[in-house]
């Protein structure tokens, strides 16, 4: 856990510093806006600051077993013990490791056992995979499933003894973490004989761990970040497959990492195909391993060369950043000890790649020796830690702080019209025939425009109700659909290929049409949503008296937070089961048509079950939403009619008497918020033109 | 009652079924006794064929090379893909086209995979001196798992062989993809195979040999004759051109162990196969050929 081995000048990556200046920019402006609204506005700014606060962005390390994937975490943490890793496959659970977690959180551990339900469902009944397959698997592969369960459970209750029973539900927690203790909950740990178990046995509690958290200081990232480590997929051991597939549900980006013994299997291809239903080319991909293959040095270039062109194959088009590399070069190059090192294939590899003068550069900025240096640019380190800085700039995060700057701006606008308000302007500015708008006439005028804009918002609302109850229609009659087309082609195909054929169902053409339609009726929704939204403001404008114009002139219904939202990326993964397990599932398709016919309407009540909870989750986040915007939308009118008022009300009872104080200090006050606002509309462009990358 | 005196090689009796008969002609039900007639004809017609088997990149060419004492066939994380290949004794120099069903081999003066894959064969025949070839023939396949690969070819070669040598590359090793794929050959074919781990002289499995072979043990120990290490780079060195010159170090890399369990497998295969062409012979080919007795079927052949 130690990082001073560390050379210093590789210690810090910054991987995510131009996303969190970003955020820091934003959070900086909510603050000023805070303490120049005299806390005015700390309710009203709260909402956006609590969200940048807690800002997150979940990277998970994915791939097959033994790729590296922990020993890629524990690079890019720049903790070379931190997770541990072994010449067998080894982690056993979902590790999440935060840097620079929003409690303050850095150090310590904690980890989180199953509860009674969650063992139960797990231990007893072989979880999620054995019941999508009840009934559907071959006995002797149920068997093999529920046998391993039962082993598994044995070999729990066996290394924990009497402890068993009260730890469900319950979590450890320490306030710092070593190697061993580590290795107590998230390895596989060794089969062992039954009997007494020692109390510092690898893997002791890793059966019934459910979820370890680890806390860090935000370095080596430039932004908070979760990296989370996963068992590997395609593990004999089934159950493992099962935990991984809810790590693939949680991330927002992903390192994909392969070994160069087998640069992109069948296996690495169904998890990749997996990811891409994520929509966004949001992962990059480590070939791993490369110090473990024969004339590396030459081959490298094509190696990368061809997973590249694989993987725009597979991903129609999109194009993925590649790097070929080895994350045993890369702790030696970190630490300057490594256990396996072979120097000449490392120095054959940089001749073969034509690294030396990069090797060179290299030791020469960082003051590492040569032979350090070479490993550094031979790793693939520093490559991939910038492709996945850049890649941190896409997905949400764009749309998200945009939102937040148009509405920090927006409220600027309304500060700053507050105290315009308050310096009491020279009533010979204002025009001769108007009168001061006085209390009972805002609260008519706040009544009026607040029914309107509500009548409007519930008709609305009803209307988006009824479009996303269509849609959800729409898509489970194309899953019912789908599955009734495959039954017809699967029962030929089986008649025509016999037992011994390899017969599968692709539900990737499913699944992309469900997400087309799924997205299409979405940004319809959307769409209307803000013309919608777009018209309030125009006919709240329009009746509005043309002497509080002025002041009024920055409160309007916010129509970024709509579209703002984002379609749920990945909804139809969620049948990743069918996928995941294929191996276990191939079988199915071509015994008999009632298993044929159970697993299609097994697939059916799948799709259709995601297909309506998503949009009812969407109607709920539209309904949410709509709700916020006005009610920011009546807090932004009433408070600044209010001052409207009260301004008027001190003018009559002071005429423009203004102490020469008060006035210095609002003046102060209002060229710093043009300051703010104009800071504000230079990060709008920024955000636009940065983070909009290719 | 008539007797044999030499029981009559079943090579010949499957020899004639196959070439008298037409596959596209034959019902379902006969369809399946001529497919396992030309199996056990392939099988029979040489020394046991043992597959060389497992996923691409596993190392299963370096061995075949190794074996054969030449290096034949590419090998490379980034090979081209051939078909099938098999090895058997004889002067190197030609290679021939072959297929599985009773079509006439293709014959090439040199070797030329384009030229071979161009008339696409079932499998592309190689002949080389090694001691290794004496006892057995040695069949490379393609390996599964590739995604650019459409069809595994692997089946049918496994339908056509005796015995398996399923490799398996110690750094990621007996994947779930690798057990299914296995558990989907011919289980009498299964019944006679060796688990070879490969890579074993990587610095980092070397340090951990033992706990990677515990674990396939574990994993695999009740399927296979024998789990066997194996380190490429020590066995090329102990052997060359198919032949030992460092008798201690051969059985150290895992070529020694290998090479027993193969022949003795093999012999037990050949038993086997023997037997069963004798069951299908006896109990299907002379009723369908509608003789009077078995040994009816050798008259016409030895006199054509």
């Amino acid at each position: 856990m130690m990082m001073e081995n560390f050379h210093p000048n590789l210690l810090e990556h910054g991987v995510g510093r131009r996303l969190n200046n970003a955020r820091l920019a934003l959070l900086n402006a909510s603050d000023q806006l805070t303490e120049l609204s005299g806390d005015e506005l700390t309710v009203r700014v709260r909402p956006v600051k609590d969200r940048l606060t807690k800002m997150m962005t979940r990277v998970a390390v994915v791939g097959q077993i033994k790729a590296g994937k922990s020993t890629f975490a524990n690079c890019v943490s720049r903790r070379m013990d931190l997770l541990p890793a072994d010449v067998n496959p080894w982690t056993s659970v979902v590790t999440q490791l935060y840097f620079g977690h929003h409690s303050g959180k850095n150090s310590g551990a904690v980890f989180r056992f199953f509860d009674e339900d969650q063992w139960d469902i797990l231990a007893n009944r072989g979880g999620r995979l054995a019941a999508l397959t009840e009934g559907l698997l071959e006995d002797y592969k149920r068997t093999e499933l529920l046998t391993e369960v039962r082993a598994m459970r044995m070999r729990a209750e066996g290394r924990l003894g009497e402890e068993f029973d009260g730890l469900l539900g319950k979590s450890h927690r320490f306030s710092s973490v070593t190697p061993e203790i580590m290795e107590r909950y998230v390895s596989a740990g060794d089969e062992l004989a039954a009997g007494a178990v020692a109390e510092n046995e690898p893997g002791r509690f890793a059966d019934i761990t459910h979820t370890a958290e680890i806390f860090f200081e935000q370095s080596p990232f430039g932004c908070p970040i979760c990296l989370i480590d996963t068992p590997g997929i395609n593990d004999p051991l089934l159950i493992r497959e099962e935990i991984t597939q809810q790590s693939l549900e949680d991330a927002d980006y992903f390192v994909v990492v392969l070994s160069a013994h087998q640069p992109l299997s069948k296996e690495d291809v169904r998890l990749i195909r997996l990811l891409r239903a994520l929509d966004r080319n949001r992962f990059v991909v480590f070939v791993n391993r490369v110090d473990e293959i024969s004339n590396a040095g030459e081959s490298a270039e094509a190696l990368r060369n061809r997973v590249a062109a694989q993987m725009v194959e597979y991903l129609d088009g999109t194009e993925v950043e590649v790097v070929v590399g080895s994350m045993e070069w890369a702790k030696y190059a970190l630490t300057g000890t490594s256990e396996f090192l072979d120097q000449a294939v490392l120095d054959s590899f940089v001749d073969g790649r034509g690294l030396l003068a990069a090797a060179e550069r290299c030791a020469h900025d960082s003051g590492l020796d040569l032979s350090r240096a070479k490993a550094y640019v031979a790793s693939g380190i520093g490559e991939v830690e910038t492709s996945l800085s850049r890649l941190l700039l896409q997905g949400g995060s764009q749309t998200h702080f945009l939102s937040m700057a148009d509405d920090l701006k927006s409220v600027s606008g309304q500060l700053t019209e507050r105290l315009k308000l308050r310096l009491n302007p020279d009533p010979k500015d204002a025009e001769p025939a108007e009168k001061p708008l006085t209390a009972g006439e805002a609260e008519r005028l706040m009544n009026s425009i607040i029914t309107q804009a509500n009548n409007h918002i519930q008709a609305l609302e009803i209307a988006m109700q009824e479009s996303c109850d269509a849609l959800g229609d729409k898509l489970a009659d194309q899953a019912e659909t789908f599955a009734e087309a495959q039954r017809d082609e699967v029962k030929a195909a089986v008649a025509d290929v016999g037992r011994d054929g390899d017969i599968s169902i692709d539900l990737d053409p499913l699944r992309s049409r469900l997400t087309k339609t799924y997205k299409s009726g979405f940004d319809e929704i959307q769409g209307v949503l803000w013309d919608e939204l777009k018209s309030i403001n125009h006919s709240f404008r329009s009746a509005i008296p043309k002497r509080v114009e002025q002041p009024l002139q920055t409160v309007r219904i916010a129509t970024l937070p709509i579209i703002g939202l984002l379609p749920r990326s990945n909804p139809f993964n969620k049948t990743v089961t069918f996928d995941l397990s294929q191996t276990w599932l191939a079988g199915i398709f071509a015994r008999s048509d009632r298993l044929t016919d159970r697993a299609l309407d097994t697939i059916k009540t799948q799709f259709t079950d995601i297909a309506l909870t998503t949009v009812d989750r969407e109607k709920e986040l539209f309904s949410e939403t709509l709700a916020e915007t006005i009610q920011q939308f009546e807090y932004d009118l009433k408070e600044q009619l209010g001052a409207v008022v009260e301004a008027n009300a001190s003018a009559a009872a002071e005429g423009d008497t203004v102490p020469p104080k008060v006035r210095q200090k609002a003046q102060e006050d209002l060229a710093k918020l043009e300051k703010l606002t104009n800071k504000l509309s230079k990060l709008q462009a920024d955000l636009e033109r940065e983070f909009s990358v290719k | 009652m008539k007797r044999m005196n030499v029981p009559p090689s079943p090579l010949i009796v499957l020899d004639r079924f196959v070439s008298e008969a037409n596959r596209d002609d034959l019902r379902s039900d006969e369809r399946r006794i001529y497919d396992r007639a030309l199996s056990l004809r392939s099988r029979l017609s040489g020394p046991p064929r043992v597959l060389i088997a497992g996923e691409f990149s596993a190392g299963k060419s370096t061995l075949a090379n190794l074996l054969v004492g030449a290096d034949l066939i590419p090998t490379s994380v980034l090979a081209t893909h051939l078909p099938p290949v098999e090895f058997s004794y004889g002067k190197s120099g030609q290679a021939h086209a072959s297929w599985w069903d009773t079509r006439v081999d293709v014959t090439f003066d040199r070797l030329d995979f384009q030229a071979l894959s161009a008339v696409e064969p079932d499998y592309i025949s190689l002949t080389a001196e090694s001691p290794f070839l004496e006892k057995i023939r040695l069949a490379d396949t393609p390996g599964t798992g590739d995604p650019a690969m459409m069809v595994d070819m692997m089946q049918s070669v496994a339908r056509h062989s005796d015995v398996l040598i399923w490799c398996t590359n110690a750094v990621q090793s007996w994947k779930e993809s690798e057990r299914r794929t296995w558990s989907e050959l011919p289980e009498r074919l299964r019944k006679h195979a060796v688990l070879l781990v490969t890579h074993m002289d990587l610095p980092a499995i070397r340090k951990g040999r033992q706990r990677v072979l515990d674990r396939l043990n574990r994993l695999a120990g009740d399927d296979f004759a024998q789990i066997i290490p194996f380190s490429a780079p020590d066995a090329a060195l102990a052997i060359s051109e198919g032949n030992v010159r460092d008798e201690e170090m051969w059985n150290s890399s895992g070529g020694g162990p290998l090479v027993d369990q193969v022949n003795k497998l093999a012999v037990a295969a050949r038993q086997d196969a023997n037997e069963l062409a004798g069951r299908l012979i006896q109990n299907y080919i002379a009723p369908s050929l509608s003789l009077n007795s078995p040994n009816d079927l050798y008259v016409g052949k030895t006199n054509p």
